[in-house]
């Protein structure tokens, strides 16, 4: 029985024990597991679910476990997402990068360029003002060379008189060479500077030109030539300063002379330029001077124009000009809002041409004309704003009265002759009061005002006249001992219709007024 | 063998008339070219002892000139004295390598070109020097 019971126990505690090392088995299997997943998750594997493999005793931790891996599942996930977004930001900002830096290199490409044109276009003007300045170097010196040498022969050697006044002579051709330089270049610099001063006003093309053209008919006989100068009288006045004209014409003419043999002959015209398509009528004046000389080869047409380009002269060869005549022309007549072009072919001759505006009452100055038909390459640059004002004359009365104040009575008696001449009654002031006086109570057509007189000046006389309507449309002429650029714009400024200085010849004056009453009538 | 004879080359007769006056007045004997062409082949044929040449001038100019005669044995032992109306120094700079000896600027004075003349070439013989 003892047996019996100690076998049982021993069965009992054998089955005890097999239970509970089947038990720790299975737990120690349960623990091996939730290592092997801790350790997973140590190691940053992706986490998996434990199966549950304790038993009761570690279902609990196991599914505490796997929360929690769940938990870190979720948030390894959440931390990928972010880390992508990342990359996605710093891939989209990385390419804008790229892309604005592709813009901003193609913006410097482009400023390069345009600093690298801009730089060649200064290093080209200023190898043209280099060329330039080397050229009126040379054109200065050559001249002022001979001039110091032959003085300084003279003054060191004994010479026969023959010996001498052939040296005279070639310092005096000289000097006369360097003075037409040394204008011709102060000139041109005033006039690309902007500087020069220009004295627009109405002028007669046939009465400039038989003025001016006296000496150039000296020039053309000296070469056995004909000048032949064909401007109708009847063609309108043309706005341009007189001064400078004349130098057009001097220096067309003379060059035509220059370069037409003996015997041929020189044709000055000018006529109304056809009016353009879809205008009514003109509003410019052409001048045509042509020679049956040499002429140009055509390439050399446009080479002309550029400053100191010469070609010889027709008996010597040798260049006799300053060089700078065309340009300076070409200036001068751009500057009155006109064209200057040359038509030429060797042998045939060469035909210059140029325009003028037509001066007409409503016509400010400051407008451009019209290309002419025909002036290919040629610009027209705008005048740089004349200083005065254009007046429509209007007619006065029949009797032509003429008003002239001034103090002095030797001008007085001179204008008094010069305008009876002329078929005016004449009315004199001796003071700026008396002035006052006549222009208040006669009609007149013209009065001509000294700006220095006694008891009122001609100042005071201008801006009384101008503010009473009787006299408001009065034309007056002043007339100064002094010309003063100044004294000039104001006398315009108050509306007067020319300035005249009195040493500055009557041929003038006389002129003008021809010009004042042509345009009254 | 060198000659003692001047060559004056310049284009512009007056400049040509004044060196060659003062230089005869001084007993020196001249000779003169109006154009590089000229000038070599005066400086080829006569071998000066001294050329007084002219910068500005048409077909070649007196830098192209100097050179030619600096580049030839035969001629490069002539004193080239280059006369130009430029002043500036680019020129002066061009002149010298080009292998001039002196250079002098327009315009100058007469009694420096007979300085100059008498420096190289020395007094003229006795007998040459022309009456007043």
């Amino acid at each position: 029985m003892l047996d019996l019971l100690l076998v049982l126990a021993a069965a009992a505690l054998l089955a005890t024990w097999a239970h509970a090392a089947r038990r720790v088995r299975r737990v120690s299997a349960g623990l091996d597991l939730l290592r092997e997943g801790v350790r997973s998750l140590a190691r940053g594997d992706a986490p998996r679910e434990v199966p549950s493999a304790g038993g009761r005793d570690l279902d609990a931790l196991t599914r505490e476990f796997n929360q929690m891996a769940a938990g870190v599942r979720q948030r390894q996930h959440d931390l990928e997402r972010s880390r992508e977004e990342t990359d996605r930001l710093l891939n989209q900002l990385i390419s804008s990068r790229e892309h604005h830096l592709a813009t901003l290199e193609e913006k410097v490409r482009e400023r390069t360029s345009d600093l690298h044109k801009a730089y060649e276009e200064l290093k080209k003007l200023d190898e043209m003002k280099d060329s330039f300045l080397s050229s009126v170097s040379h054109e200065l010196r050559t001249p002022l060379s001979s001039i110091r040498s032959f003085s300084e022969i003279l003054l060191t050697y004994n010479a026969d008189e023959a010996t001498r006044r052939d040296f005279l002579g070639i310092i005096n051709q000289e000097s006369e060479r360097l003075t037409r330089l040394i204008n011709d270049v102060l000139d041109l610099a005033k006039i690309e500077a902007g500087r020069m001063e220009w004295h627009i006003a109405p002028i007669s093309l046939a009465q400039l030109c038989d003025a001016a053209l006296a000496p150039l008919h000296v020039l053309a006989r000296k070469k056995g030539q004909r000048l032949v100068v064909d401007v109708p009288a009847e063609l309108p006045l043309v706005l341009a300063d007189r001064d400078r004209l004349i130098q057009v014409f001097g220096n067309l003419i003379a060059n035509a002379v220059k370069f037409t043999g003996e015997g041929g002959s020189i044709h000055v015209g000018a006529g109304l330029v056809e009016a353009p398509p879809g205008a009514q009528e003109t509003d410019m004046v052409r001048v045509e001077i042509r020679d049956n000389g040499i002429g140009i080869p055509g390439g050399d047409v446009k080479l002309i124009f550029e400053k100191f380009k010469q070609v010889g002269d027709t008996l010597t060869g040798k260049p006799t000009g300053t060089g700078l005549g065309l340009p300076i022309s070409r200036d001068i007549i751009r500057q009155l809002g006109g064209a200057l072009w040359c038509e030429s072919a060797p042998g045939e001759g060469s035909r210059f041409q140029f325009t003028l505006r037509i001066a007409t009452p409503e016509r400010t100055p400051d407008q451009a004309g019209v290309m002419p038909q025909g002036a290919v390459e040629e610009q027209m640059v705008p005048a740089c704003a004349p200083p005065r004002q254009e007046t429509a004359f209007a007619v006065r009365g029949r009797r032509r009265l003429v008003g002239v104040a001034d103090d002095d009575a030797g001008t007085v008696g001179v204008l008094r002759e010069l305008l009876s001449l002329r078929g005016y009654e004449v009315l004199t002031a001796a003071d700026g009061v008396e002035a006052i006086e006549i222009a208040r109570g006669n009609e007149l057509e013209l009065m001509i005002l000294d700006l220095n007189m006694p008891r009122k000046s001609g100042w005071r006389v201008l801006e009384e006249l101008r503010s009473e309507a009787q006299t408001k449309d009065l034309p007056v002429i002043v007339l100064t001992g002094m010309e003063a650029e100044m004294d000039r714009a104001r006398a315009l400024a108050l509306g007067a219709v020319e300035f005249l200085e009195k040493g500055r010849g009557l041929e003038r004056l006389t002129a003008e007024i021809d010009l004042l009453v042509q345009g009254s009538v | 063998m060198s000659d003692k004879t001047i060559l004056v080359v310049d284009d512009e007769p007056f400049i040509l008339r004044a060196l060659t006056y003062v230089l005869n007045r001084e007993g020196f004997h001249t000779m003169s070219a109006t154009n590089g062409e000229e000038a070599l082949a005066a400086i080829r044929a006569i071998k000066p002892l001294l050329v007084f040449l002219d910068v500005m001038m048409p077909s070649r100019n007196g830098f192209e000139v100097c050179q030619e005669v600096k580049a030839d044995p035969a001629t490069a032992g002539v004193h080239i004295i280059l006369l130009t109306a430029k002043g500036q120094e680019a020129d002066r700079a061009r002149g010298l390598a080009a292998g001039a000896d002196e250079y002098m600027t327009k315009p100058f004075s007469p009694a420096e070109v007979v300085a100059r003349a008498r420096e190289v070439v020395g007094w003229p013989e006795a007998g040459m020097t022309q009456g007043s």
